[in-house]
């Protein structure tokens, strides 16, 4: 993947088109009824569904590999360590669902949908943010912040961030391109050599942003950036009602789901 | 029995993930003393070529041999030993807190014993005649002393060929010219040299073969002279001709005999033509 | 004519250093001239460059001593959007001037910052568009472009401010043969089409010399040679003081001068020399 629009992913799905304000609630719903549900109700079934809504959110903006390979390995190794830790926290009682004898574990059904639920708290949020991220270009989300009363100097930041993510990427690769070509062997030794031979990338990479961060400066503040106290945007974002309708939608799927699930599917 | 030479590339390519082929099929062989001029538009596949020479890159398809060695049986660190890369930025590399032991950085990762390593430091700044205590920050130094500090690191690791990805792109001409004589000397004493360059003058006085690439392909290779004189070739390689061949070529019919690269090969052609009195206009 | 900038006995040294870096230097730019600025590294090209837009001593603190006009402001207490108005610059990197993720973004950003309307900033951006050939790159991400178009959408940026003056700081020495054309082309163009004042920072002086109205030479934070092309290259000039290479043909007029050939005037460009060398050989033959 070539990051060369930060982590925008060009496309043309639903939620590429919707306003980035809408995404950016649609997360924080997503994060508030997470934290709900992993922390009180403790319903695998609805964590399961907030889950496949961002999910297929996800999905539908069709991401590049580099995204599915990453939220794959994320889910089964948040999962994994869930299914492992968080029993030991369950509270007492519960149908023991599976036996270890030689570690004298029970694993109830109560410590596998405590696992279940704090694992889906967790992952939500996370592929609805990168989701944002995805499906918004960085500039429609500079706007976003500022159209919300964020200083527009502070609010630039992030952007820079993103603009500057394959420059980054290029230069880790080109350093130590260089350092290998003095025959530094990064693969090899022991954990503690291994760190310390990263200096000689870490040292070139600081000093070069460093010195970039002053050359952009110039080049910010020759443009105009900061002279003025409010600036114009040439595309504006115009908040639609389909972006009102997806956002009723989603707080109609989590808010109906959670009182069915909660009434009927008791687990 | 001859030796070999110290980098062949045979039939190699480079294809990147996704098919596009940055390299297609070059070979070229590398001999001890040579000064070569790699030139070619920017995605002419320069860097990746001189990558595979390194091992940095191993081919895609055909073979590279560094001293009869595949490379791809090779680590890029066994490769350095014999093939030095001073990359075209010295900050991609400086991370030392002396000079000492930026430079000793190179030896000491090849294994090299330390008082071995000394000498080669002192012989290294020696040669690239840098005057600055070797406990100075090298991140302080002057952007022409950094380049030597580079061209210094990898010097120490004694390697056979030395590979220097535009040298002189951004430094000005009094420090070009400082940095290609180093070069020159380099080849004196029986190194092979590879400037990638886009600088046709600093090429035609220094270098005595020429490579050409073009859309990943070897377009042209030949002593200097036959690539940088041959108008039509280099425009089809996108690149300009030097004043000093235009005006060879325009002057053919005063009795210029030949189409000059260097500007003393049509000072001598020119006084040569104006002694002998041209009147033998015919 | 009015002039565009007046530099008076102008003096700066960085925060923290003894010496100055720029030492006594005046100099004037006519409107619309095309100035070419020369000299060895740390000579003092950028700095006299960054002064003149104003970044010294704003966002990079120096002691600044002497007087700067550009036309009737006077940069160093101006505000940005008022020195905007009249002059921008664009570096040698573009990497690090290109500061949004596509094309279009790139060129309204200075007039977004400076809060033009919207139908304005549409209106100069396909404007600047043309001018610089990026046009149905819109949506591109400056990080994908090649480095000429890469420069070109710097320069791009800040055109679309419409600037009285541009000053080029070494704007084609990362690129290649290619991307050097199609920036050199644009500063022509810039130069016939809209008569932008051009203060250039350049070594690639045969291309130059056919181009530009006057070549300035620094040396040590002062001016050390100053005029025409033909001026300039009347002495020989000497790389490793002057940090550049005369053209060729001039180089190599120095050589046969040294030899004991006489020349009416030094050569500077191909076909100035093609008639003087032919020149110098037809004279010999009717004495033979």
């Amino acid at each position: 993947m070539s990051f060369e629009y930060g982590l925008y992913v060009p496309g043309r799905s639903i939620f590429h088109r919707i306003d980035p304000r809408a995404k950016v609630i649609w997360a924080l719903m997503v994060l508030a009824f997470s934290i709900y549900n992993g922390n009180y109700v403790m319903n695998p079934i609805y964590g399961g569904i907030i889950y496949a809504s961002v999910l297929i959110a996800l999905i539908s903006s069709k991401p590049t590999n580099f995204w599915y390979r990453l939220f794959g390995g994320l889910s089964a190794t948040i999962l994994f360590f869930s299914l492992i830790f968080w029993p030991a926290s369950a509270p007492p009682g519960g149908e023991p669902l599976l036996t270890i004898p030689v570690l004298g574990w029970k694993y109830t059904d109560l410590a596998l949908r405590l696992a279940l639920s704090k694992a889906f708290l967790v992952l939500s949020p996370i592929i609805a943010i990168a989701t944002i991220f995805i499906t918004s270009k960085p500039g429609d989300l500079f706007q976003a912040l500022v159209r919300w009363k964020f200083p527009y100097r502070l609010a630039y930041i992030p952007i820079l961030a993103l603009r500057f993510l394959p420059t980054v990427i290029v230069e880790i690769r080109i350093i130590t391109d260089a350092q290998r070509s003095r025959a530094l062997e990064l693969e090899k030794g022991s954990i503690p050599s291994r760190i310390r031979k990263y200096v000689a990338v870490f040292v070139p990479l600081m000093i070069r942003m460093m010195k970039s961060a002053l050359e952009l400066g110039v080049a910010l503040d020759s443009k105009g950036f900061g002279a003025m106290k409010t600036r114009t945007f040439s595309r504006e974002l115009k908040w639609r009602i389909y972006d009102t309708l997806i956002l009723i939608m989603f707080i109609a799927l989590y808010v109906i789901t959670l009182i069915v699930v909660t009434r009927f599917l008791a687990w | 029995m001859k030796e070999r030479p110290i980098v062949e590339v045979v039939n190699a390519s480079y294809a990147y993930p996704g098919g596009i082929k940055a390299i297609d099929d070059v070979s070229l062989s590398v001999e001890p003393g040579e000064f070569i001029a790699l030139l070619g538009q920017n995605g002419s596949g320069k860097t990746t070529l001189a990558k595979l020479m390194n091992g940095l890159f191993k081919p895609t398809n055909g073979t590279v041999l560094i001293k009869g060695r595949d490379t791809k049986k090779m680590t890029v660190a066994e490769c350095a030993r014999i093939v030095g890369y001073v990359f075209q930025n010295p900050e991609h590399q400086i991370f030392a807190s002396t000079i000492y032991e930026e430079i000793a950085f190179g030896p000491r990762n090849l294994g090299i014993p330390e008082e071995d390593v000394k000498r080669r430091v002192e012989e290294a700044l020696k040669f690239v005649d840098l005057k600055k205590p070797t406990d100075a920050f090298p991140h302080l130094l002057s952007v022409g002393e950094k380049h030597r500090v580079a061209i210094a690191s990898i010097l120490a690791m004694e390697p056979e060929l030395l590979i220097l990805d535009e040298p002189t792109t951004g430094i000005d001409f009094g420090r070009s010219l400082q940095i290609m004589r180093l070069l020159q000397r380099l080849k004196d004493e029986g190194k092979a040299v590879i400037v990638i360059t886009h600088d046709l003058y600093l090429a035609a006085e220094f270098a005595e073969r020429i490579i050409i690439l073009k859309d990943g392909r070897k377009f042209a290779d030949g002593p200097t002279k036959e690539i940088l004189s041959n108008k039509n070739l280099l425009t089809d390689a996108g690149l300009s001709p030097l004043q000093v061949t235009l005006l060879s070529e325009s002057m053919k019919n005063y009795g210029i005999s030949e189409n000059a690269v260097r500007t003393m090969e049509f000072v001598e052609e020119f006084l040569k033509v104006l002694r002998r009195g041209y009147g033998s206009r015919v | 004519m009015s002039t565009a900038i007046k530099i008076d006995d102008l003096w700066v040294r960085y925060r923290g250093e003894e010496d100055y870096v720029i030492k006594g230097l005046s100099l004037e730019i006519e409107e619309g001239e095309f100035v070419l600025l020369m000299g060895a590294s740390g000579c003092g090209k950028t700095t006299l460059c960054l002064t003149i837009m104003g970044i010294i001593p704003r966002v990079i603190k120096a002691e600044v001593k002497g007087n700067v006009r550009v036309f009737d402001l006077n940069p160093l207490n101006a505000s940005p959007a008022e020195i905007a108005k009249y002059v921008t610059i664009v570096f040698q990197n573009p990497e690090m001037q290109l500061v949004t993720t596509s094309v279009y973004e790139e060129i309204a950003f200075p007039l977004e910052n400076f809060g033009l309307p919207q139908d304005e900033i549409e209106r100069r951006v396909e404007e600047v568009l043309e001018v610089v050939g990026l046009k149905g790159l819109e949506d591109r991400s400056p990080a994908s472009l090649s480095g000429g178009q890469k420069q070109a959408l710097a320069i791009a940026s800040v055109l679309a401010l419409r600037p009285k003056i541009i000053i080029l700081d070494e704007p084609t020495s990362q690129l290649d043969p290619q991307g050097t054309k199609r920036v050199t082309d644009l500063i022509l163009k810039l130069r016939r089409e809209f008569e932008t004042t051009i203060l250039a920072v350049e070594h690639r002086v045969e291309w130059a010399v056919e181009h530009v109205d006057r070549i300035v030479v620094m040396n040590d934070g002062k001016i050390i040679l100053e005029g025409d092309p033909k001026t300039v290259f009347s002495k020989e000039i000497k790389p490793e003081e002057t940090g550049f290479r005369p053209p060729q043909v001039s180089e190599i007029a120095y050589n046969l001068i040294r030899s004991g050939v006489t020349f009416p005037t030094i050569p500077i460009s191909l076909n100035e020399a093609l008639d003087i060398f032919r020149g110098i050989l037809d004279e010999r033959k009717t004495y033979s």
